[in-house]
């Protein structure tokens, strides 16, 4: 049943669950990572270490989400418990190093180190993962491209922090550009794009037809890698590149609107509002990189834009039903009589959308400041900032209302009994 | 003359997602006020079950012999 719908399989089957105390710790990491980049950038403003907290924040949130994901998308074998910790701790480890290293810690040579063994690990053992898989090939496919753009990316990032370190004399810091576009589209962009045509038709209930032979995905894909190749010095094909992402974009936002529209759910629940969000931001984050090719003053909005706007706002609102999911999961195994409230009507809706309209407004206003004037900019930062840490404190109040549930507890109306 | 209670059963098994949670949406428009829904899943809906609460249904969803679970939807 090749390329069927498989995600929803996620929710359930015991057989197919994938070490979730792995992803578990994976994803607590990760946002971890994501309070750190959020205080960082009040504290500090938009540096790279900060930056880079933030891009720890997605590496293991991927980390967390492949592992559960691969095995009930493809098919691929599980995982052995311990891996995902070990590799998660890796990253960790280097990314604390990385960002360290940009606030001055002599700690760039090793973070170089950890980080290149840790990527090298992660993807070589993914890959085989997904070759192994049976299912969805053209999401295996996307997952493959992501994978090797991120260790592509990964690998000329340890040679700029290996030259950062002094441990050549090389210099790599004039391809940071291609770096930047490997990691954010290639490895996290086409991550989000990849999983998105699985998760929007299931948090919807709507069917899939709209996505056809997914042929706006490929597009970015190509556009991705065009753009990135061209970073290293042709501006037209760096265009060429960015106009093909900008009109693929486009074009998955209209096949999800058009998903989303003939959806049986009543209500978009808390992630699609997140998603859709998100996906103006991508749209806008792309566009403000094409211009930039005129405007170089535009690349560092654009970068705002595309992590703190479309990757993270993605990830947050997934993150409802996948830390939900995780924790329900726990729950239902410590305590099988408990009456356990729905999913949705766990989460703390009026923070989580508080915290949305935070970093809706804040990311943008930010972004459209810095070329102009970084102090009203900062305030822009420092509103994402408090927005972002909200959403966190909202999806860490989910994971404790099944965490701390008691076997008398009647969380809501809702019951869920299993009798075994 | 509609049963006073009737029952409508859905085998859901084997199905991709969301097929079963649409096909259960689908049944449910049709079930009448005192019908009862029993559908043989593969999985634990779980996604689904916010959706029958604010449609103002009420469910149990319990492991089955066959390795799967069976759900039962009533109307509050």
């Amino acid at each position: 049943m090749a390329d069927s719908l498989y995600a929803n399989a996620v929710i359930g089957e015991a057989s197919l669950r994938n070490d979730p105390r792995g992803s578990e710790f994976a994803i607590a990491v990760a946002l971890a990572f994501y309070v750190t980049g959020c205080v960082l950038v009040v504290t500090t403003g938009p540096t790279f270490g900060a930056l880079h907290a933030f891009a720890a924040f997605v590496v293991l949130t991927a980390v967390g989400a492949l592992n559960q994901l691969l095995p009930v998308l493809t098919h691929a074998p599980n995982a052995r418990g311990g891996i995902v910790p070990v590799i998660a701790s890796g990253f960790a480890a280097g990314f604390i190093l990385l960002v360290a290293g940009f606030y001055g810690a002599p700690s760039f040579a090793a973070a170089a180190v950890v980080l290149a063994t840790s990527a090298t690990l992660w993807v070589a053992w993914s890959i085989v993962r997904l070759a192994s898989g049976r299912e969805e090939g053209r999401t295996r496919a996307l997952l493959a491209i992501a994978l090797a753009a991120f260790f592509t990316a990964g690998g000329i990032g340890a040679a700029m922090a290996g030259q950062l370190g002094g441990m050549w004399r090389l210099s790599f810091l004039g391809i940071a550009p291609v770096h930047a576009m490997l990691a954010i589209g290639g490895f996290a962009g086409m991550l989000v794009i990849t999983i998105s045509y699985r998760f929007v038709p299931m948090f919807a209930i709507a069917h899939a037809d709209g996505y056809g032979r997914w042929g706006a995905a490929w597009a970015a894909a190509l556009g991705i890698l065009v753009a990135a190749v061209s970073f290293a010095g042709s501006a037209i094909g760096a265009r060429i590149g960015l106009a093909t992402i900008v009109l693929a974009f486009l074009a998955i936002g209209a096949q999800h609107l058009k998903t989303l529209s003939s959806r049986l759910r009543a209500r978009l629940d808390v992630s699609l509002q997140y998603g859709r969000v998100a996906w103006l931001f991508g749209i806008a984050a792309a566009t403000a990189a094409f211009v930039g090719t005129w405007f170089p003053a535009l690349f560092p909005p654009a970068i705002v834009l595309a992590i703190l706007g479309w990757l993270s706002i993605t990830i947050l609102g997934y993150a409802y039903k996948i830390v939900g999911f995780l924790t329900w999961q726990s729950a239902k195994a410590r305590l099988p009589a408990a009456r356990l409230p729905a999913l949705g009507s766990a989460v703390d809706l009026p923070l989580a959308y508080g915290a949305l309209i935070l970093m809706a407004i804040g990311a943008p206003a930010a972004a459209a400041l810095m070329p102009f004037a970084s102090r009203f900019a900062q305030m822009g930062f420092d509103l994402y900032a408090v927005g972002g840490i909200a959403a966190v404190v909202a999806i860490a109040r989910l994971a404790a209302r099944y965490l701390f549930t008691s076997e008398g507890e009647r969380g809501t109306e809702i019951e869920h009994r299993a009798t075994r | 003359m509609e049963p006073k209670s009737s029952i409508v059963q859905l085998d859901n098994r084997g199905l991709s997602p969301p097929e079963p949670m649409m096909r259960i949406l689908a049944a449910l428009e049709n079930l009448g006020a005192e019908g009862v829904l029993v559908a043989k899943m593969d999985r634990e809906p779980i996604f689904l079950f916010a959706e029958l609460h604010d449609r103002g249904y009420t469910y149990t969803c319990n492991p089955d012999d066959s390795g799967g679970y069976l759900l039962e939807v009533t109307r509050r």
